[in-house]
């Protein structure tokens, strides 16, 4: 009878410790996608829009209208003469200096973005209000890398929505799985006992012993299982080899789903008891 | 107290048996006779609450006998034996106990070497004659204590010696109130009372 018990709680640990470790595999993958997409995003996030043009009133205007849109990052916007001291400065074009009269240089506006939020549709809404600002403006941008960027973040953004929207159900799936298993191998174990108990009651024994061990197998299987994961996961994270715990929802789905069983057990094996 | 007031037992719609009017007394023997398919069984299994197609009352210390905890406190032993065989004979002797005190274990001790079983104590209960393996259900029923001790077909078991043994193991139970009710084909000597079952009619001789 011992025997059935300890092999019940292998079992539901079995059970526990896949579901877990199948959570944390998957939970580590979304995180290596993200890591991967975010890094896609740092590279786009250094590369600058260059906006050239005559119109520096327009330009501050634009700055204006755009710089508290969700995909902007920063703007900085530089008259002719600035930028032409800060070419100077930075070629050390002393002798130039004496030229700058002569020739003007276009205003700059330098925008940053934030490349989680830049995709085709803003894009092309700020490229139609910068050529409505100025429409000899000068746009300069890597638009190829951009493009190639924004087709892999697309991708990985995809696929990490598809993994979290079928977290949910992937876990109820488990559940229903696990919930058969343990009902059919516990209901299996009970049975095996009845003879044990048919003849224990004929000898005599208190009848409700069977009900007592069978709450008290329970209870065990419901936290023993658990607890032990919990360490393990614990243990994992001391050593490294995970990064994250996994979070006390599931560690109830999964006592949920123990209680379920037993329950249905019960019912199953009814007058039995 | 064990009080049968017009105790019909059927068996698929017909009346096996009628007992008008019973009682049986704590610390007293009643030996119920009767043949073959007369009904003695049902009638045992219907004071344990095994057999339900009865009507009348069957009361125990003026309660109905299936409104309380009742089936604790009688233990039937039927004809075949209710043993775990792959089990030693120790080990199936504490089976109906939650914990073997010293007190149940020396009782089980006495018991076992008063029927003569002493020696196979760590014999395997399958292994042994049925005789033996009805001692043993009868003495884990002896040091229980019960308030009634069903046993079915009595004569069948033992020997005229070891029927003696059995008798003196039951004497305590029965020093102890319990009651001891069995059944038989034949007349058995020690029993306080005998009743028989004639014409489906319990009647006290």
């Amino acid at each position: 009878m011992k025997r059935y018990g300890f092999l019940l709680m292998l079992i539901v640990f079995v059970i526990v410790s896949l579901w877990n470790f199948s959570h944390l595999y998957y939970e580590q993958k979304i995180g290596e996608l993200e890591e991967e997409l975010s890094s896609y995003y740092g590279n786009l996030s250094v590369i600058p829009m260059v906006v050239f043009s005559e119109k520096a009133a327009g330009l501050k205007a634009l700055k204006q209208t755009i710089e508290e849109k969700k995909y902007i990052n920063s703007i900085t916007v530089e008259n002719s003469s600035q930028v032409t001291q800060k070419l100077i400065k930075k070629y050390n074009l002393q002798e130039a200096d004496l030229l700058k009269d002569k020739f003007e240089l276009p205003n700059v506006m330098t925008i940053f973005f934030h490349p989680e939020h830049f995709n085709e549709e803003n894009k092309n809404m700020l490229n139609r209000l910068i050529l409505a600002m100025d429409e000899n403006a000068d746009i300069n941008y890597n638009e190829n890398l951009w493009q190639e960027i924004q087709e892999q973040t697309t991708s990985l953004s995809n696929k990490i929505n598809f993994y979290r929207k079928i977290n949910l159900p992937l876990h109820i799936v488990i559940s229903l799985v696990s919930i058969f298993l343990i009902t059919l191998f516990w209901v299996h174990f009970e049975n095996k006992n009845n003879n044990y108990w048919t003849i224990f009651r004929k000898a005599g024994g208190n009848i409700k012993i069977r009900s007592l061990k069978f709450y008290s197998l329970g209870v065990m299987l419901i936290f023993l299982p658990i607890i032990v994961n919990i360490l393990l996961n614990y243990f994992a994270i001391q050593k490294g080899d995970v990064i994250d715990f996994i979070e006390p929802r599931w560690f109830c789905l999964q006592a949920g789903t123990i209680l379920f069983s037993g329950i249905l057990t019960r019912s199953i094996l009814g007058e039995k008891f | 107290m064990l009080k049968i007031d017009n105790l019909e037992i059927k068996s698929r719609k017909k009346r096996v048996l009628i007992a008008p009017y019973a009682i049986f007394e704590s610390g007293i023997s009643y030996l119920v006779l009767g043949k073959n398919n007369s009904g003695k069984s049902l009638f045992l299994k219907a004071i344990a609450g095994q057999y339900k197609a009865v009507s009348g009352d069957i009361n125990w210390k003026e309660k109905k006998i299936f409104s309380s905890r009742f089936a604790c406190s009688s233990i039937f032993l039927e004809r075949n034996c209710h043993l775990l065989p792959e089990k030693t004979v120790w080990e199936n002797l504490c089976l109906p106990f939650s914990k073997v005190t010293s007190r149940i274990k020396n009782k089980l001790t006495e018991y076992c070497h008063t029927a003569g079983i002493s020696y196979n104590i760590e014999t395997k209960a399958g292994h042994l004659s049925y005789s033996d393996q009805k001692f043993i259900e009868l003495i884990r029923t002896a040091v229980q204590i019960p308030n009634i001790i069903l046993l079915d077909d009595v004569d069948t078991y033992f020997d005229e010696i070891n029927y003696n043994k059995a008798l003196h193991i039951l004497q305590s139970c029965l020093k102890n109130n319990s009651i001891l009710i069995a059944t038989s084909r034949s007349l058995l000597e020690n029993f306080h009372h005998t009743l028989r079952i004639q014409n489906k009619e319990l009647l006290f001789l």
